[in-house]
């Protein structure tokens, strides 16, 4: 009868070891995307996060496999881990990029929010959440025009929306950067200070949380703004991401290269 | 829903009051225990501490327990209030309600747990489950567990629920089983000769349902749904020996934590004690490669944790001894320790005349040496068993004199020298070389009143690495008790992190009320960190252990 716990224990020590998946079947195949919109990705990131480096390298990744304008990547410095910016270091963080992490309740970096749907994600997941959202169906889109005179930006945004059903919404404008040197932090202490950063969220041009629009079928909705540019930052490396959104999350997101 | 609360909290008090009737025939006694624990900051801003705005002028963690044991039935609930907590928790710890409850029914050798259980196989490799209030960590199961006793040393426990994760249940199922064979109760020789032998052998097995884990593309990640542990454990002990050799494996399992490779976790541990009378000894070596083990893939954080890992280091309580604590690495490390102690009799050359205490203990941990693989999808790396890699995580050599002066005054005098690797543990930082000393006396004005004052200086050739701490404490038995403290970063002009606090206890009842700043830093226990951001503000703690 003793012998029977035995048998039981050596049995289930079997069982561990049948678990394990060879390397030959660890992949599935899965279909190409079908893009029926564009993707909004809020990436939570830090100059010191050690490990946002790879995360955004990850987001490059995924663009290349779409296209950046079918992903748009937005990077917010908030937080303990993000560097404000002073005389002797090149920073991005803001109170505005503190405020959106606070709202998101202070989230572990890497992290990013897909269309403002599904939570905060932790990185191996954004991969999937991206393929699902590029194939879902909208009937919002955005076209964006920008002319510059002297140090003003003028944003023309027209909105067009394919749905009978009238319905309230936010239409929220951010200023973003490319391409700025500053230092950044690697695992194993390592820092590196010519480090690339793009994506770089400087401002809300309409209001922390946008301007309230009214989507109308049949009704091109255009909303103007205006916006002084900082001198720090490089014109030519400077985008306008537009996008629209409720509380069911963004219907569609566009961005256009302020000087093109 | 504040109304299902208040009507819980009625039927807790209701309970309390059915359950303390006692009847004469014992077979019906029921006893009913239970506790309040509630600690509340009122937080204040202050520009140096980097607190610019207040969110919630009233912060609090609030627990009631309440637990009623009989001969043949235990029953328990527990409420707890936090929908704005403590700062420093995780944002989904904030809430409130009754997240523990369960029945436990006992019948000779048999006892049956339905509802939420904590429990814990061998030295936890592959299941702890158990709260520590500090940390915000309550990973109990939610199921049923079943321990046997079905002959003379040998005890069976088997077990299957979902792990709670905050105020939700985590979705995969846990399941489990643990055997110990108490040998010394077949073979009546070892007991003859004072040898206890002790075989413990333990599985868990989760089983979590697929999800999509893209690797590029074209793939996606084909994801073991169960991901099994086992554990075999062998404990002697004779006379004052005591030896305990443990090794735990774990099946594949990709995570967040191990960026999704499929490469086996094991540790693998020994360690061996000598105590007698006046002197004790302790040597352990541990190795650990891939065993984070949860109970929900994409989780990252202190939640969801199947297991516990100890740290091979002292639990300091000193305040810079404690400035920084090691958490245990859990993508892999080699842990040492050795702890050896010895206490000189009264009126000996170096006891002196009331005797004395020496305590030395050295922690080291290092990396494992890796060899990269491959990332997603792939084994990850291999690792060489007796390698270690290029880093110390933490070091520590610390030595303890305890030394009466007299029948009234006790001294405490500590030194330690440390190595701290901040990457490692915080995920920034360099690695710094502290040296720190302790000095703690503690004296007996009258019968009822006691004084006791610690200095404490860390030494450190890193920038603003200095730092000194003194505390003194009045305590008026048995009902008072008064202390002030202040934590200063030697040439960092602002920052002085003064505390003090009040306490009063009357029978079960203590209450401490106090004013001041804390420092951001770390709070740790079992080898598991919770980062607390800066505070200033006023405290209240009230503990009712009934």
């Amino acid at each position: 009868m003793k012998r029977i716990y035995i048998y039981f224990f050596i049995a289930l020590f079997v069982f561990c070891s049948c678990n394990n998946i060879s390397e030959d079947e660890r992949l599935i195949d899965i279909p190409s995307a079908i893009i029926k919109r564009n993707v909004l990705v809020e990436e939570f990131t830090g100059q010191r996060c050690i490990n946002c480096p790879n995360a955004a390298n990850t987001l490059h990744d995924i663009q290349k496999n779409y296209s950046s304008n079918n992903v748009i990547v937005v990077s917010i410095h908030g937080g303990n881990l993000a560097v404000a910016n002073s005389s002797k270091t090149v920073g991005f963080r803001t109170k505005l990029a503190d405020l959106y992490y606070n709202n998101y309740n202070k989230p572990l970096l890497p992290s990013a929010i897909i269309n403002k749907q599904g939570g905060v994600l932790p990185q191996a997941q954004w991969a999937s959440e991206i393929y699902n959202k590029l194939q879902e169906e909208t009937n919002t889109n955005i076209i964006l025009n920008c002319t510059i005179k002297n140090s003003t930006l003028s944003i023309a945004t027209t909105i067009k929306y394919n749905d009978e059903t009238k319905q309230n919404a936010k239409l929220q404008l951010w200023l973003v950067e490319d391409s700025v040197v500053a230092p950044q932090q690697f695992p194993n202490n390592i820092i590196k200070k010519d480090y690339l950063h793009n994506n770089i969220l400087r401002e809300a041009i309409n209001g922390t949380s946008g301007q309230d629009i009214v989507l109308e079928h049949n009704k091109d909705n255009i909303y103007n703004n205006k916006i002084d540019i900082n001198t720090a930052y490089n014109k030519n490396n400077l985008h306008v991401v537009a996008f629209v959104y409720n509380n069911n999350g963004v219907l569609q997101v566009s961005k256009l290269k302020i000087n093109k | 829903m504040k109304n299902i609360f208040c009507l819980t909290l009625c039927f807790l008090f209701y309970l309390n009051y059915i359950f303390a009737q006692e009847n004469n025939n014992d077979n019906k006694k029921v006893d009913v225990l239970g506790s309040i624990q509630t600690d509340i900051l009122i937080p204040q801003k202050d520009k140096y501490l980097g607190i610019d705005t207040i969110e919630h002028h009233f912060l609090t963690n609030t627990y009631i327990d309440v637990n009623a044991t009989s001969k043949y039935f235990d029953a328990g609930i527990r409420a707890e209030y936090m929908v704005n907590p403590l700062p420093g928790f995780d944002s989904d710890f904030s809430g409130w309600g009754i997240p523990h409850f369960y029945l436990k029914g006992k019948l000779k050798n048999i006892d049956l747990t339905l509802g939420h259980f904590y429990e814990q196989f061998g030295s936890g490799f592959i299941l702890r489950t158990y709260e520590e209030r500090s940390l915000g960590i309550d990973n109990a199961l939610l199921g049923a567990r079943l321990k046997v006793l079905p002959f003379n040393g040998v005890n069976i426990t088997l077990l299957t629920g979902k792990q709670r994760r905050y105020w939700k249940i985590n979705k995969s199922t846990i399941s489990g089983a643990n055997i110990e064979l108490n040998l010394e109760q077949w073979f009546k020789n070892l007991q003859k000769h004072n040898t206890y032998l002790t075989f413990g052998a333990s599985f868990v097995n989760k089983y979590e349902s697929d999800e999509t884990i893209l690797v590029d593309q074209k793939y996606k990640l084909n994801l073991p749904k169960n991901v099994s542990a086992i554990d075999v454990r062998l404990q002697l002990q004779h006379k004052s020996i005591n030896i305990l050799a443990e090794y735990a494996y774990k099946s594949q399992d990709p995570t967040q934590g191990n960026n999704y490779i499929y490469r086996n976790g094991y540790v693998a541990m020994l360690s061996a004690s000598y105590s007698k009378k006046r002197m004790s000894v302790l040597l352990q070596a541990k190795r650990s490669v891939n065993m984070d083990f949860r109970s929900k893939r994409s989780e990252v954080g202190l939640a969801s944790t199947i297991n516990n890992l100890p740290a091979f280091t002292t639990t300091h309580t000193y305040a810079l001894a404690a400035l920084y604590p090691y958490a245990t690495h859990p993508e892999g490390e080699w842990a040492y320790q050795a702890m050896a102690s010895y206490s000189f009799k009264k009126h000996s050359a170096l006891g002196g005349r009331y005797g004395t205490k020496i305590k030395f203990n050295a922690s080291h941990v290092v990396g494992i040496k890796t060899n990269y693989l491959g990332s997603k999808g792939s084994n990850g790396y291999g690792s060489a068993f007796w390698q270690w890699g290029n880093s110390t995580f933490y070091q520590d050599l610390n030595l303890t004199i305890e030394k009466p002066l007299s029948k009234r005054t006790l001294l405490y005098f500590i030194y330690m020298k440390q190595i701290y690797n901040e990457t490692i543990v915080k995920g920034e930082g360099s690695t710094l070389h502290n040296h720190i000393f302790i000095v703690d006396l503690k004296h007996k004005i009258s019968k009822h009143n006691t004084i006791r004052i610690e200095t404490q200086y860390l030494h450190s050739k890193e920038e603003n690495g200095k730092w000194a701490f003194a505390l003194s404490e009045m305590s008026f038995a048995p009902h008072f008790a008064f202390s002030l403290s202040d934590l200063y970063n030697i040439g960092n002009p602002h920052s002085h992190y003064y505390q003090a606090f009040a306490i009063y206890a009357v029978g079960a009842h203590r209450l401490q009320v106090g004013y001041g700043k804390t420092r951001a830093g770390y709070n740790c226990a079992s080898g598991v960190c919770r980062y607390i951001p800066a505070t200033k503000g006023f405290t209240l703690s009230y503990n009712f252990n009934f």
